[in-house]
Formats: structure tokens, C-alpha cells, sequence
């Protein structure tokens, strides 16, 4: 092999003498030299895609930044405790003069001890009971507290065991999710209110506190609004009553309606595509890549999802994708044929027939400018799971999946392994299975339908394009902006 | 050409300008033409298929997803080959394709090769016949397996392996007489 050797080191990059200029002549009168425009279509598509995921992102992350950073910091509270000694109903006045700290204190008289955490104690006794936020529970306590803003209209709220409401059918709940609110907490030097008669206050402690916050966050269907923040509170005195703050009760939680676990969705996307061909014959592929190139695609999908819990489900359907390929192609090929022919055959022209006839097999050169679109088409059965989850009021789920093909058909043209125009139709031309990663945002419409916009990915290899091809597979890469419609049942 | 002027250049071809693309034509015809010569049955269809080649070349460059120059020459290259096969493979091998027998293979000396000029060699391996010529080139000179070279010119991997060998046979009387000549001229 030191000849086959000797040949590649030496004559691979070989070069021959040739007339540059004239085949620059030659060449530059082919080709249109306008500047090459952008594929107007897919680069707005692109844009318009990318600009809704952000703008997503951006309501996403201004939601969650919202609620985390509650700027309420005008709100100079004044609140009063009103208490009754001699009553079951203990009502204590709490005036605040000084805003600046994180702890509000203020002097309590004895009905609350000193060093009595009122916030501690409404926390306990607001969620130490799960059924405290229903309507039906009514049963009284011995202490009123009265709050009173001078921005806006002085609330009267009234605790008991179970409940602490508000007059216009909002609660009170502790700031659990302010930053600061732990630490406030666990500065608290009083981890006990105990009342004269012990019935109205449940003594509580720095880590049942914490059990408490944890038992509000894990009552989901409520919805925490906060209205203060800690940082405009006054240091006056122990009871941190700002830290309470309102909330609403959800519409599941008013309405108490049975949910069905079955959603059915349409999804219809267009975007773009991208095709990859390999093979053993790499030269093969390269003539292939140069003359194909996908172009946008669309698709449609009808998804049954059944709901296994809050957050997950699991989904199958139907799916259809349509993708547009562009075949361009300027060459020419031999053809052999049988038949009646004549000397010389012009098939891109005409049939020159005045020349003498003979029958038998004929070779002729054609040449050929194509520029032909393609059209591929593919239906698949979806499996998909589903997450979903919510930033406040905003809907999201992540979808990934596979795909099962079922039918696949191809229609247009390509060139086959001999360098030669043929119709894809010909080929006998398969797809296996397609992964999908999909995000979706979502928005309830009414009480059983949401619509959708998402942005989908879906990978299609091992497209098989064959018997009288060479054995060369596809690769897709489809790119998609979608929206949709959901319904429950 | 540094890096950047090799980034630049290529992006130049990308946006379509004329300027970049007559700088290739230019300066690399020369080794295009080698490769269109290999595989065309004259030099006048090496020039025609090196013409339809530079024309897929402007309209795909997009495809060329590559900043180096050293691969983006190589992708051409696969495309003249490509262009220039195109045209003559289906019609020249349906008729050898039945006619051959393998054959033992045989180890030429470098007393022989190596009298020669890579220009001399090469103008040597043009006077093979066409098919021999296609699958020599194929095989010596890009590097491809027999089986990729059956692949690509959808013949018989045996076919492709004892066409070689007649060609590398073939060749070697050719270089003989070559040699021949080149000393009786000396003398």
C-alpha cells in the first residue's frame, strides 16, 4: 500500500493549470450576484417565536417578583386592639407613632401579656385548624382585634378560633412569604399567649410557628395578597400585627365543584425545520444536503389528557405534521431507455424526428434546471406527560413526549445514487418515532376551557429514505410556535 | 489568509457577494479542476461540470456551516466530484459491471512512481479509462472503501475492488511506458 499512500500525500491537493478568468467569465454570467435576501417568512417566524417566549419569561418573573417584594411602603398603620377584660371578646388598641423597622411595637394592656406576640397568637389560631377559612364555621372567640389604616378605610376584623374576617369578606393571614418574616419571627421573645380563661389563645412556640407558616403554604387553594410591608413597621411594640395580612378564598375552594380528570386540546403550530442527511457515502450525502433544504412546516395535534393530580397527566392523540423541502438542482445525466430512437435526443427541448428511426436501447444526456418543492407529511400518535404550574394566576406546562409513526408519505422529487432526478414517490420511505419538548402557557377561559401559546421542539431521526437509494437517513429538526385550545369534560 | 480574513471570507460568500466569489473562483479553479478532471471523461467536461459545480456551490453556500477554510475547499471538492460523477457513472458502469473478474492485486515499486512529477503523475492517471480512472481516484487519491465507491457508483463492491485492480495494473504499464519513452528521449 506505500503506492496508494504515496498517491494521497501527493496528489490530493494537486493542482492543474486552468484559465481562472474565463471560467470566472464563464461562471458570473450564471449566476444572479443580487445580495442574498433572508427567508423573510422563518426569519419573522423566528423572531415572533422567541419574542413570545420572552415576554413569558418576563410575565413569569415579574409575577414572582411582585410577590415577593411587597411594595406597600406608604402604608403607616394604625392599628388598634381593643379588648375586654370581661368578656370572652378581649379587644386590645395598639396606636403606632414611628415607622421604620421591621418589628411594629406597641404596648398591649393585660389581656395580651407584655410580651405577647399577637401575631403569634393569630397565626396559631388562624391555621391551627384546617376548616378555619369555611363559611359554616362560625363559632366565637373571645377577642375582637380591630385594625384601622389611616390610608384606607379602618377594617374591623374579628378573630375566633377558626376564623379571622374581615368586613368585606377578606382574612387575615400571616406575612409568611416576606423575606424578613422568619427572622421577625424568631426575634419574637415571647413564644406563648396565654389568656385569663386559656380558652381563646393556644399556647405556641418559635417552631410551631414555623409549623404554622408551613401549614399555610401548603393550603393551596388560598390565595395570600400581602398589604404591608415589615420594613415600614414600627419597633413599638411586640405584637406584629401588619404581619397579618389579607387573603381571598379561591373559587375552587367557594365552589367545591367536582373536577373530571379528562381534557381534551387542539394544538396548531407553524415553524420552521431543519433536515440533516447522512451516510456511509458521505459524497452521496453532500449532493444531497446541496439540493434539499427544508423550508417551514406545519402541524396539528388533538391531545387527550387525563390528570393524574394537581400538577401532572398524561396524554395521547392524534398528530399530523406537514413540511414543506425545497429541491433545486441545475445538472445534467445519462439515461438509458428502450424504445424507437433516433440519432440525437433532446429531452429538456424537443424530439428531433426527421432523422432515420431505429428501435433498441438509447442513452441520452439531459439537462435540467430544477426548482421543485417537496412535500412530506407524517401522522404519529402522541404520548405525552404533562407538568403544570402556576405563577400566581398564570398558567404553564411543560410537555414532553414521543411520537409513534404510523404513516409516512413523501411526494416531490430528489437525486438518486446515480447522480439522476428521480420522484420520491418511488422510494419506499419510512419514520420511526419523533421526540417532542414543548412549554405552554395557558389562560382559563371560563369555568372548562383555557387557551393556549406554546413553543414546541421535535426531533425526527432515523427518517429512512431507501430501496433504490443509497442508504442515507434524515434527521428533522422542527421548531414551532403553536397555540391551542383546552377543554374539560 | 489568516483566521479572520478566513471568517470574514467565507462570511463575505454567504451574504452572496460577487467580490468574495471570484476570489474563489479565482484562486482555487485551478485545484477544482484537478478533481473535475479525475472524474470527466475530457477537459472539456471537466470544465462543464466544474461551471454547474461552482453554480450549486454560490446557491448552497448556506449549507456550509463551517468558519475554516481548509473545510469549506473540502466541501467544494465534494461537490465538483459530486457534479462531475453525476453525469457519466450509470451509463459506464452498466456495461463493465458483468464483464470483470477479480484479480490478484499488485504492489507497484516506487523505482517506478517515483521517477515521476505529481503533474506527470497525474497526467499518467488521466490516460486511464474512464472507469478505471473514477475508481483509482476514488479509492487512491480521496481515501473512500470500496464499499462507500459501490455505494456512491451503485455497482458491486467486488466490482469496485478488481476494477481497481486492473486499473492500478493498467496504470502500472502505463508509467512503464511512460518511463520508456521519457529515456529514449534522454538518450
Amino acid at each position: 500500500m506505500e503506492f496508494e499512500k504515496y498517491i494521497k500525500e501527493n496528489l490530493s491537493e494537486q493542482r492543474s493549470e486552468i484559465d481562472a478568468s474565463k471560467m470566472w467569465g464563464d461562471v458570473s454570467s450564471r449566476i444572479d450576484f443580487k445580495e442574498k435576501k433572508r427567508r423573510g417568512f422563518l426569519y419573522w417566524l423566528t423572531s415572533i417565536s422567541f419574542l413570545s417566549v420572552v415576554i413569558i419569561l418576563l410575565l413569569m418573573f415579574t409575577d414572582i417578583f411582585n410577590f415577593s417584594s411587597p411594595s406597600i411602603t406608604d402604608h403607616r398603620l394604625q392599628t388598634q386592639i381593643a379588648k375586654n377584660d370581661n368578656s370572652p371578646n378581649t379587644q386590645t388598641k395598639i396606636n403606632v407613632s414611628d415607622v421604620g423597622d421591621n418589628v411594629f411595637k406597641t404596648k398591649s394592656n393585660n389581656s395580651l401579656s407584655s410580651t405577647s406576640d399577637l401575631k403569634t397568637t393569630a397565626t396559631k389560631t388562624l391555621f391551627n385548624n384546617k376548616n378555619l377559612i369555611t363559611d359554616s364555621n362560625t363559632q366565637k372567640v373571645s377577642k375582637n382585634i380591630s385594625l384601622s389604616e389611616p390610608v384606607a378605610e379602618h377594617p374591623k376584623i374579628n378573630i375566633n378560633q377558626n376564623k379571622l374576617l374581615l368586613k368585606n369578606n377578606t382574612y387575615y393571614s400571616p406575612l409568611t412569604s416576606l423575606p424578613n418574616a422568619s427572622n421577625v419571627i424568631k426575634k419574637d421573645r415571647v413564644t406563648s399567649i396565654i389568656n385569663k380563661d386559656k380558652k381563646d389563645f393556644i399556647s405556641t412556640s418559635k417552631s410551631q410557628i414555623k409549623d404554622t407558616n408551613t401549614s399555610a403554604r401548603n393550603l393551596e387553594l388560598i390565595k395570600f395578597i400581602p398589604t404591608s410591608s415589615i420594613k415600614n413597621l414600627s419597633h413599638l411594640r411586640d405584637i406584629m400585627l401588619p404581619d397579618l395580612v389579607p387573603f381571598t378564598i379561591s373559587e375552587k375552594l367557594k365552589t367545591d365543584k367536582k373536577v373530571s380528570p379528562f381534557y381534551l386540546s387542539i394544538y396548531s403550530g407553524i415553524g420552521i425545520s431543519k433536515k440533516d442527511l447522512t451516510s456511509q457515502d458521505t459524497i452521496y450525502a453532500a449532493l444531497r444536503n446541496s439540493t434539499e433544504s427544508a423550508l417551514e412546516h406545519f402541524n396539528i395535534t388533538a391531545d387527550l389528557q387525563y390528570r393524574l393530580d394537581k400538577n401532572w397527566s398524561i396524554g395521547t392523540g392524534i398528530d399530523y405534521l406537514s413540511l414543506t423541502e425545497k429541491f433545486e438542482w441545475t445538472g445534467s445525466y445519462q439515461e438509458t431507455k428502450n424504445g424507437m430512437y433516433i440519432d440525437t435526443i433532446f429531452y429538456s427541448t424537443q424530439i428531433d424526428s426527421t432523422v432515420s428511426f431505429s428501435s433498441g436501447t438509447y442513452t441520452a444526456t439531459i439537462k435540467r434546471n430544477m426548482k421543485k418543492y417537496n412535500r412530506y407529511q407524517f401522522i404519529n400518535i402522541p404520548i405525552s406527560l404533562q407538568y403544570h404550574f402556576k405563577v400566581n394566576e398564570h398558567g404553564f406546562n411543560i410537555q414532553p413526549g414521543v411520537l409513534f409513526n404510523i404513516a409516512y408519505k413523501a411526494k416531490g422529487d430528489y437525486l438518486n445514487n446515480v447522480g439522476a432526478p428521480a420522484l420520491l414517490d418511488d422510494a419506499k420511505t419510512s419514520a420511526s418515532m419523533q421526540f417532542q419538548m414543548s412549554l405552554n402557557y395557558e389562560r382559563e377561559i371560563g369555568d372548562d376551557w383555557k387557551w393556549n401559546i406554546g413553543t414546541a421542539l421535535r426531533w425526527a431521526p432515523h427518517t429512512r429514505l431507501g430501496n433504490n437509494a443509497a442508504a442515507i437517513e434524515s434527521s428533522y429538526l422542527f421548531y414551532n410556535l403553536r397555540v391551542g385550545l383546552t377543554r374539560r369534560f | 489568509m489568516n483566521k479572520q480574513e478566513e471568517i470574514q471570507f467565507i462570511k463575505r460568500l454567504r451574504n452572496g457577494e460577487r467580490d468574495a466569489f471570484k476570489h474563489l473562483v479565482l484562486s482555487f479553479s485551478s485545484l477544482f479542476f484537478t478533481k473535475a478532471k479525475l472524474y470527466s471523461r475530457n477537459k472539456q467536461d471537466a470544465e462543464d461540470s466544474l461551471q454547474d459545480a461552482y453554480v450549486t456551490i454560490y446557491q448552497k453556500i448556506d449549507q456550509f456551516h463551517g468558519n475554516e477554510l481548509g473545510k469549506l475547499l473540502a466541501w467544494c471538492q465534494k461537490i465538483v466530484i459530486n457534479t462531475s460523477l453525476s453525469k457519466y457513472r450509470k451509463k459506464y458502469y452498466s456495461h463493465e459491471r458483468d464483464e470483470l473478474t477479480p484479480q490478484t492485486d499488485i504492489e507497484i515499486s516506487p523505482e517506478v512512481y517515483g521517477q515521476f512529477e505529481q503533474a506527470e503523475l497525474l497526467s499518467i492517471i488521466q490516460l486511464l479509462p474512464e472507469g478505471y480512472r473514477q475508481i483509482f481516484s476514488l479509492f487512491a487519491i480521496e481515501g473512500y472503501s470500496h464499499k462507500e465507491i459501490a455505494e456512491k457508483l451503485n455497482i458491486k463492491s467486488n466490482t469496485s475492488r478488481s476494477q481497481y485492480i486492473r486499473a492500478k495494473s493498467k496504470l502500472n504499464v502505463l508509467m512503464s511506458e511512460h518511463s520508456q519513452i521519457t529515456l529514449s528521449h534522454g538518450i
